[in-house]
């Protein structure tokens, strides 16, 4: 049991949430979570949607680890996208919330120290397991659902492939456990053969616990039976078939905001998947008393309850949401209204309809709670194909079993309707909660502000975006018409023309796209026809006029005139002075005459350009600025440092092989003027757009490194958002504004005369951006600078929950990284079937998607709520758990509405809370459908606060003639602050661990210990050393008689202890094909070789890998650090003379892949 | 240099014969490892599976270096026989009994789960 103050010296919470109560209660959980784990061997984390149960469990983890470094850990994830949500914030809470590099946690670089390794099925799981255990590992619980279809009996063609897979893993598995006759048979033997393969874990995390539970029986998932087989439930096997079975989890830590629907049992189940029910028995009796149970449940569960405080108050979360119960979604606390006759004409019609099939004695009146597709759509209802050979026209088919009412009990009347009405008036049936849902949405576009909309109906998906796509285009054709000049009329209209008729002629042939592709990026864009967007300012765009697409392209294409637009001077940086001035300034910090100076940056600036005859405009600019880096690198004097850096994290990895024999004039290219050089001269405008990172101000190198670095990125990240999203438009007017024509002749001319337009260009962007910052938001439509304001002011946050990973990618890489996540932006974003990742994290930041419409695949996990604060329940879920999933996708820590509540300087206003709407008709059976759900969310809410359970089990069904009869009840929001039934026991805070196992000064002296191993000489070996750019990890040459080899070292601990890896790459062999040959090769040296299994693009695929542990002593650091050296080095350059002949390759080939493999290696 | 492994090898589950070390574990099964004084540094050997094992298997050799790329402390290689060897190299210098037993109890767990997980047995 660890004490909460020794966990403080470890964890720091408020890294990111800031210091105070939240910070605290996260730390407190972390520690009775610990606590409760080692003494019990089983906890469950309850707590609120959006409170941060990931980091609460990620604390006790790193209490954990900290303690005992060769703890075990795997993390069950229900789905893909949370599987890979829990490695990102593992870095980012290793990064910021453990305090320092403790090496059992932390490495010296802030990464976690332990690789990761995500599992993307149980084969592949088994895979990863057997080649290395000791790696934390995240599944997916989708992974435990084998694919063997078939009702009974197996489909033997799936599972002979799936046993073909285990087989190689455990080639000695016996015939007779792979029984294909009985399908259950079959999973479950696979499961427990699964076990016999899995080492034993210290802790596995089940992350959205509630999905398992109906848990081990019989009539449960059978997925449940295998996550608990494949765990080693506590059960009779046969030795001799599974050796080895047995509990593979020592401790199960369960995460949920929702544990439970109805019953205690519920929580029973969970825990008896993994066989750690025992002594918890009472939960599943129904003759015991509620709050016996919930003192059983307290043994071991936590449910917090989260709240802001704004003023005086604390608002728990009903008190910070404003719920629209009355179905209106214009006026809070008023229903739609229905404008003229012939809306309601159409709604009675339907509402006949649907009474007339509801009356029928095949539904006896009844119907499935957001089963209906007329609360939805009067559109006809294609019927849906699931992936899973499912037929379902609505998403949680599992909510029934009858085939009608999954495809909607109303479907085929609500069909003859609406094509009847389409033959009649030639256009589609009105549906007026369609029509006022996207009339409001549509103000998004003016505003900014984005909202979540879940439907139930997975057509409504297309059909909303469609719609909205529909006003879109007016206001962005609007406000096209209204910006570019008078002049370009004409032209334009013709363009819109061409659009109309495109769009018209791919609806038609269905070619319209509804979403785009999952991998997103730059590269691989087509436009489309969803938008005018999308068609005019995406991809190739429309050919013969200068559009949006062709503006665009200009800013990337390095021969083009905008290629040094977003570019920086960084000479002029390490310079200090005003980009005029640099190469005056230059020649005086290298000591040589201006002459000198032009021809000798003349003759360096080769080795930057390709061989070709013609070099592109911002490849010369970029070739000047590297060699000019180099140069002042090598000086000795103020600018070393910084131009060191410089060199190492951009320039470095430019050098050509083979380069230019001769290079162009180095022109003006020194005194180049670009976007961010001007920004620099307008403080105002800088500080909310590309502000210094505040760890700059720091003494040390490393602080100074870091503000480099985060200056770079801010840079990537501007110019990025500034060219591909919503900002870019008022570019595009601008460009159009100076040409006066959409001419792509009138575009060439100008560039004849680029050098002296491009100060021009710069100035008047820059003098936009200015106006739009000294103008009220109220008073004008959302622009360039807000979005990119928003994205400097948070920055950080972006990074967290997008790209964490770039802070340590080399700089040179970076931009891309940018590029792919703000690429094929589009104002409306869709999704069903297959969560779409560049949509997703587009919603996570300012700009597009302004609104996502997505079925129940976002309702578990993904964060929404950076820069989300409303949410549409347009389609409405029976259970109140999966509504308050929906609504935790918004709702959660650090979100829009938390920033805007905690900064409030004024009296709270409704306008300031998180909106939740429930669009619904009034006078419309959908009322009945939509009071029972917020009735249900009313007891949910008490109950889950109070204890948990409710009496009796709630069916998905509605009798509408029972519902009539009660009459409609209006159910207010509850307004009552909220209390927690199961908060920590002060117990559980305290524990004989009074201090850590390391402390900070551990890493600092380690780090001290093997920088030193640079310094003098290594017995044994000739070491030419690269200078250190990254902690923990050092890059030498090792000079070998008359030739060379380039290795890594890199510091690293095992257990208790440190450890010096050495990696030395040999080249680039592909090591499958040259098997036979490297054996041999491998035996005779005795190497220890490394290969790459992946066939990405990279500079080498074998290595020769090596490793010491270092003593208590340091004296005898060189000498063991020179024996791996020059162990490694020996055989890694005979291999590279036995599989690549002739070839001796230095550090500069590898270096780019050296230094990222270390860091992915972890 | 001189280094007495066999005292420094001292331990209840550590059983020392000749130039090989028995490393008995918790769930009964055992371990051999060969210990190899090359002067400098002992090298530590353990048996994973012989010839006729390695024979049957087309792709071990990518499988074992790809395990060496994430692997700590022990490493595996086809040796100059056909047989699959897992290992690790200990300087003398600065020698401690307890890093010696460290590196001997590794190198026979990462071993003994790599023949369990190739064969089913315990037999080396």
């Amino acid at each position: 049991m660890i004490d909460l103050k020794a966990a403080a010296q470890l964890l720091d919470f408020g890294a990111r949430i800031g210091k105070g109560q939240r910070a605290d209660e996260q730390l407190e959980a972390a520690v009775a979570l610990h606590n409760i784990l080692r003494k019990d061997g089983v906890a469950y984390l309850a707590d609120e949607v959006g409170m941060g149960k990931t980091y609460a469990a990620l604390g006790a983890l790193a209490l954990f680890r900290h303690q005992d470094p060769s703890f075990r850990v795997l993390v069950i994830a229900p789905r893909e996208n949370i599987q890979v949500k829990w490695t990102k914030e593992l870095g980012n809470f290793v990064a910021h919330n453990v305090r320092f590099p403790d090496l059992r946690v932390k490495g010296i670089d802030a990464r976690p120290l332990r690789p990761l390794v995500s599992c993307k099925n149980l084969v592949d799981l088994v895979h990863e397991a057997v080649v290395d255990p000791n790696r934390d590992f995240f599944v997916r619980l989708s992974s435990f659902s084998l694919p063997v279809t078939g009702h009974h009996s197996v489909d033997p063609e799936a599972a002979r492939r799936l046993r073909g897979l285990l087989r190689k893993q455990l080639p000695w598995m016996r015939d007779e456990v792979f029984d294909l006759r009985n399908r259950q048979t079959f999973k479950d033997n696979f499961a427990r053969a699964v076990c016999c393969a899995l080492p034993d874990f210290d802790l596995v995390i089940v992350d959205e616990a509630h999905n398992l539970k109906h848990g081990f029986s019989a009539h449960a998932a059978a997925r449940n039976r295998v996550v608990g087989l494949a765990f080693g439930r506590p059960e009779a096997v046969d030795p001799v078939l599974f050796p080895n079975y047995g509990r593979r989890a020592k401790r199960v830590l369960f995460l949920s905001a929702t544990p439970i629907e109805e019953t205690y049992t519920h929580l029973w189940n969970q825990l008896d998947i993994f066989g750690r029910s025992k002594g918890f028995e009472d939960l599943k009796r129904n003759d015991l008393a509620e709050d016996h149970k919930k003192a059983v449940a307290s043994r071991f569960l936590i449910r917090r309850v989260t709240s802001i405080r704004v003023g005086d108050g604390e608002l728990t979360k009903n008190l910070y949401r404003r719920e629209w119960r009355r179905g209106g979604v214009q006026t809070h606390d008023e229903p739609i209204q229905l404008d003229d006759d012939r809306q309601r004409l159409i709604v009675a019609l339907v509402q006949k309809k649907v009474s007339e099939v509801l009356r029928s004695d095949r539904f006896n009146s009844s119907f499935q709670i957001g089963m209906l597709a007329s609360f939805e759509s009067f559109l006809e209802t294609a019927r849906v194909k699931r992936t899973d050979e499912e037929i379902g026209n609505f998403d949680d088919a599992e909510q029934t079993e009858d085939v009608q009412e999954r495809e909607g009990i109303d479907v085929v009347d609500v069909n003859r309707i609406a094509r009847s009405y389409r033959t009649h008036f030639d256009k589609e049936m009105p549906h007026p909660k369609m029509d006022a849902v996207v009339k409001s949405l549509a103000g998004a576009w003016r505003r900014g502000e984005k909202a979540l909309v879940f439907v139930r109906r997975v057509a409504s998906v297309k059909e909303l975006k469609r719609k909205l796509d529909e006003t879109y285009d007016e206001w962005v054709l609007g406000r096209l018409r209204a910006e570019l000049p008078e002049s370009v009329n004409e032209q334009f209209e013709r363009v819109v023309l061409r659009y109309t008729k495109e769009r018209r002629a791919a609806a038609t042939q269905r070619l319209a796209r509804d979403a785009i592709p999952a991998g997103g990026g730059e590269s691989a864009d087509q436009g489309g026809t969803d938008t005018f967007f999308a068609w005019f300012f995406r991809g190739e765009g429309p050919s013969g006029v200068v559009s949006g697409a062709n503006v665009q392209q200009r800013f990337v294409q390095s021969g083009a005139t905008y290629s040094t637009f977003f570019a920086d001077n960084h000479v002029a940086d390490v310079l200090r002075c005003d980009p005029g001035d640099a190469e005056e300034r230059l020649a005086v910090a290298l000591r040589v005459s201006r002459s000198d100076l032009r021809s000798d940056l003349q003759h360096r600036t080769k080795r930057f350009l390709s061989p070709t005859r013609r070099h592109a405009r911002a490849d010369r600019s970029q070739a000047v600025q590297a060699a000019a880096i180099e140069w002042l690198k090598e000086q000795e004097g103020p600018y070393q440092e910084h131009a060191r850096s410089w060199w190492h994290e951009r320039y470095e990895a430019s050098v050509r092989v083979p380069h230019a024999a001769e290079a162009p004039d180095i022109g003006d290219w020194l005194t180049l003027r670009t976007f961010f050089t001007e920004l620099r001269q307008r403080p105002e405008l800088r500080a909310r757009l590309w502000p210094e990172a505040r760890r700059g101000q720091g003494p040390t190198a490393a602080d100074r490194l870091y503000a480099l670095r985060e200056g770079e990125l801010r840079a990537q990240l501007l110019a990025s958002a500034a060219r591909l999203g919503n900002a870019f438009i008022d570019l595009y007017a601008m460009t159009i504004r100076r040409l006066g024509s959409l001419d792509l002749r009138t575009q060439e001319s100008e560039e004849a005369d680029a050098a002296s337009a491009e100060l021009g260009r710069i100035n008047e962007y820059l003098d936009l951006l200015e106006q739009q910052m000294r103008t009220a938001r109220g008073e004008r439509t959302w622009g360039a600078f807000d979005e990119l304001a928003d994205i400097a002011n948070h920055f950080d946050l972006i990074l967290d929950v997008n790209a964490p990973e770039v802070r340590s990618e080399p700089l040179a890489r970076t931009a891309k990284v940018f590029g792919q996540l703000l690429g094929q932006q589009q104002p409306v974003g869709g999704m069903s079937g297959q969560v779409n990742q560049t949509l997703v994290r587009q919603f996570r930041m300012p700009g597009y998607p302004l609104v996502l419409v997505t079925t129940d695949l976002l309702q578990e996990g993904e964060d929404l709520h950076t820069f989300c604060s409303s949410i549409h329940h347009y389609g409405i879920s029976w259970t109140p758990s999966a509504m308050e999933q929906r609504i935790g996708r918004i709702d959660r820590v650090r979100s829009q509405t938390e920033r805007r509540l905690l900064a409030l300087d004024s009296p709270l206003q409704g306008s300031d809370l998180l909106q939740v709407y429930f669009p619904h008709l009034k006078d419309t059976v959908e009322v009945l459908q939509v009071q029972r759900v917020l009735e249900r969310m009313n007891i949910f809410l008490r109950l889950m606060h109070e204890g948990l359970t409710t009496a009796a089990r709630e069916d998905s069904r509605i009798d509408a003639a029972q519902e009539f009869a009660r009459g409609v009840r209006v159910q207010d929001q509850s307004r009552e602050p909220l209390k927690s039934a199961f908060p920590v026991r002060s117990a559980d805070l305290h524990g004989e661990v009074k201090a850590l196992a390391v402390a900070p000064s551990y890493a600092r002296s380690a780090e001290m210990r093997f920088g030193d191993l640079a310094v003098g000489k290594l017995p044994g070996v000739v070491v030419r050393w690269e200078p250190r750019t990254l902690p923990g990890m050092l890059l030498g040459t090792a000079i070998l008689d008359k030739r060379q080899q380039p290795f890594s070292l890199v510091l690293q601990s095992f257990g208790p202890r440190l450890l010096v890896r050495c990696v030395s790459p040999v080249g680039r062999v592909s090591p499958s094909v040259a098997q036979d040959v490297i054996v041999e090769s491998a035996a005779r040296l005795g190497a220890r070789i490394g290969a790459f299994a992946s066939v990405e693009e990279r500079t080498y695929d074998v290595t020769i890998e090596d490793d010491v542990l270092l003593t208590q002593d340091p004296a005898s650091d060189h000498h063991r650090v020179g024996l791996l050296i020059r162990r490694t080095a020996e055989h890694a350059d005979a291999l590279e003379q036995e599989l690549l002949p002739g070839r001796d390759e230095v550090l500069g080939t590898f270096r780019d892949d050296m230094v990222t493999e270390a860091h992915r290696g972890r | 240099m001189v280094v007495d492994w066999f005292r420094l090898c001292r331990a209840k589950d550590l059983k020392p014969s000749g130039d090989q070390i028995d490393v008995e574990f918790v769930s009964g099964r055992r371990h051999l490892v060969s210990i190899i004084d090359d002067g400098s540094a002992l090298r530590l050997e353990g048996m994973v599976a012989r010839r006729a094992v390695v024979a049957e298997h087309d792709d071990i050799a990518i499988v074992v270096w790809t395990r060496n790329r994430t692997t700590a402390l022990v490493g595996f290689r086809i040796d100059d026989r056909g047989r699959l060897v897992g290992g690790t190299v200990v300087p003398k210098v600065g020698l401690t009994a307890k890093e010696l037993q460290t590196c001997v109890r590794t190198v026979a767990a990462e071993c003994d789960r790599f023949e369990y997980l190739l064969t089913g047995r315990d037999i080396e």
